[in-house]
């Protein structure tokens, strides 16, 4: 089922490559439409969809015409692990309502499908991290080396996390 | 002049009620990209700062930001900000006239060295030696440059004073140019748009008074809150783009459709500001909302990219793609647990957030 919906949607998208956005100067030639990591959540399918002519994160229904209630372009909130993410309310046939969330308006700067590939795997990992109320636990660790300490804060005696 | 009452004080002596007044605060903070945490820290600051003391200058402008300023959505906006800030020198909106309200700028100077806020509407000529643009029998170049060495910082509003907009496009007979070309010792905030949003006008001057500080700016020195997205990553016409679907003339069956306006002209993949998200007049439409592409006001030179109703050649992407795998997952993560800085970071992060906002540690 899920092998399914995810190879629906990556041929229609493949489709419209060939067709509609053919020759349009937003593609990236050394781009394909390739799906990554998609992975059950919440009863539904959550991804990354890689076209070229952009990157987003989609939602795929957990059973055909689930969302069929929902308008085009509305605004959904959904709850992952890492925060709260805003998706825009999407149809495309025969696929059917999605949800989907822009990564990358442009993706003309991607030298080739691996970078673009590893930026998609990267994001899927980040978006399952979880950070409960962290308030900010999780960051330092993650942050720039050299963020950790500032020259002032070295000379106010503070120690880096 | 200025009297040292605070925001609050004055707001309730003008009739507005603490409900009001609170769902003011609230409304500013959404705006701002902040959670309900910081709600009473606005309230707490508008209720016992007194008013900042503003000087508003207008250069070669329409007053369109003005118009936008004063006719925020939300009923209290004007009144809010209108009593927040002691604006003791407004060409448009002050009683005083001539020498009376030339006077004002020094009493200012002398009363508030150092302490005021110089906001820039519309920019100034430099042909001629400035005669583009005379105010008070002198060139509005010389009337600025003295009043921004007094100021403690100057707010941009606007794409004229930003950016130079149309008065500055080819061939630019008068030389005008944005304030960060002839005033280089202050802080300067961009808010650029033609108009700014209303909503963001009074959530940067909100800020400042509230937090006492200058909102964190972009390479480009606006507001990150409300410039770090392209309308395209918000346009709720994206789900088109994506399927390839497109307006190709203006009344043919894709333009009922409300299918994408990339063909036709709309500057949304390369413009960043909030109309997608705030919309305009209190939430009410944007320009692709009413079915014209976006004009891309907020962006530098827009009057000189070409004709408004063909395609954008080129879209480039800012900042987040350049970099490997690695450092965008080091970003990603730093947003998402910094919270504010989620609406800051051109990255990939800030392309997806939603209400991320509410998780905000406390700075």
């Amino acid at each position: 089922m899920q092998h399914t919906v995810v190879s629906k949607l990556t041929a229609t998208f493949g489709r419209i490559a060939s067709e509609r956005m053919r020759g349009l100067p937003v593609t990236n030639d050394a781009l394909q439409v390739e799906a990554v990591g998609f992975r059950p959540w919440d009863g539904r399918l959550v991804g990354v969809l890689i076209a070229p002519w952009f990157m987003n994160l989609v939602v795929l229904p957990g059973r055909d015409g689930e969302w069929d209630d929902l308008a085009d372009g509305a605004k959904v909130t959904w709850e992952l692990p890492s925060g709260e993410y805003e998706l825009t309310v999407a149809r495309v046939e025969p696929v059917g309502v999605y949800q989907s969330c822009a990564l990358f308006s442009s993706v003309l700067d991607f030298r080739d499908q691996h970078m673009a590939r590893s930026i998609a795997e990267t994001v899927m990992q980040e978006l399952f991290v979880k950070r409960d109320g962290a308030r900010g636990e999780t960051a330092p660790q993650r942050a720039l080396p050299q963020e950790r300490l500032s020259r002032r804060g070295f000379l106010r005696g503070e120690r880096a996390r | 002049m200025a009297s040292p009452e605070t925001f609050y004080e004055v707001m309730r002596r003008q009739g507005i009620t603490r409900r009001s007044f609170l769902k003011f605060c609230s409304l500013t903070a959404a705006g701002l990209g902040l959670g309900p945490a910081y709600v009473d820290k606005i309230a707490h600051a508008l209720e016992t700062k007194p008013r900042v003391p503003v000087v508003w200058l207008h250069g070669l402008e329409c007053t369109c930001c003005t118009e936008s300023f004063i006719r925020s959505g939300h009923p209290l906006a004007k009144d809010a900000i209108l009593s927040m800030i002691s604006l003791d020198y407004d060409d448009t909106l002050m009683a005083a006239a001539g020498d009376q309200a030339e006077e004002i700028l020094e009493q200012t100077i002398e009363k508030y060295d150092g302490q005021y806020i110089l906001a820039c509407e519309g920019n100034p000529p430099l042909n001629e030696d400035g005669m583009y643009c005379i105010q008070g029998g002198r060139p509005y170049l010389e009337k600025l440059k003295h009043m921004a060495h007094h100021c403690k910082a100057i707010i941009s509003w606007g794409s004229c004073a930003s950016w130079g907009c149309v008065q500055a496009a080819r061939p630019n007979p008068t030389q005008a140019v944005p304030i960060h070309k002839v005033i280089h010792d202050k802080p300067i905030i961009k808010v650029p748009g033609c108009p700014p949003i209303a909503e963001v006008m009074t959530g940067v001057v909100t800020y400042m008074v509230a937090f006492d500080r200058l909102p964190e700016l972009d390479r480009q020195g606006r507001p990150k809150m409300f410039y770090s997205q392209r309308l395209h990553d918000k346009c709720y016409r994206r789900p088109h783009f994506d399927a390839g679907q497109f307006v190709e003339t203006f009344d043919d069956e894709g333009a009922r459709k409300g299918y994408c306006l990339y063909k036709v002209g709309c500057r949304g993949p390369t413009t960043y500001n909030a109309c997608s998200t705030l919309e305009w007049n209190d939430g009410l439409s944007w320009p692709v909302k009413s079915g014209h592409g976006c004009l891309g006001c907020a962006e530098n030179d827009f009057w000189d990219k070409g004709s408004f109703y063909s395609a954008v050649p080129k879209l480039n992407v800012m900042g987040g793609v350049e970099a490997d795998a690695n450092k965008i997952g080091v970003v990603l993560a730093g947003a998402a647990a910094v919270g504010v800085a989620a609406h800051a970071a051109v990255s990939v992060a800030s392309h997806m957030k939603g209400k991320q906002a509410e998780e905000a540690s406390d700075e």
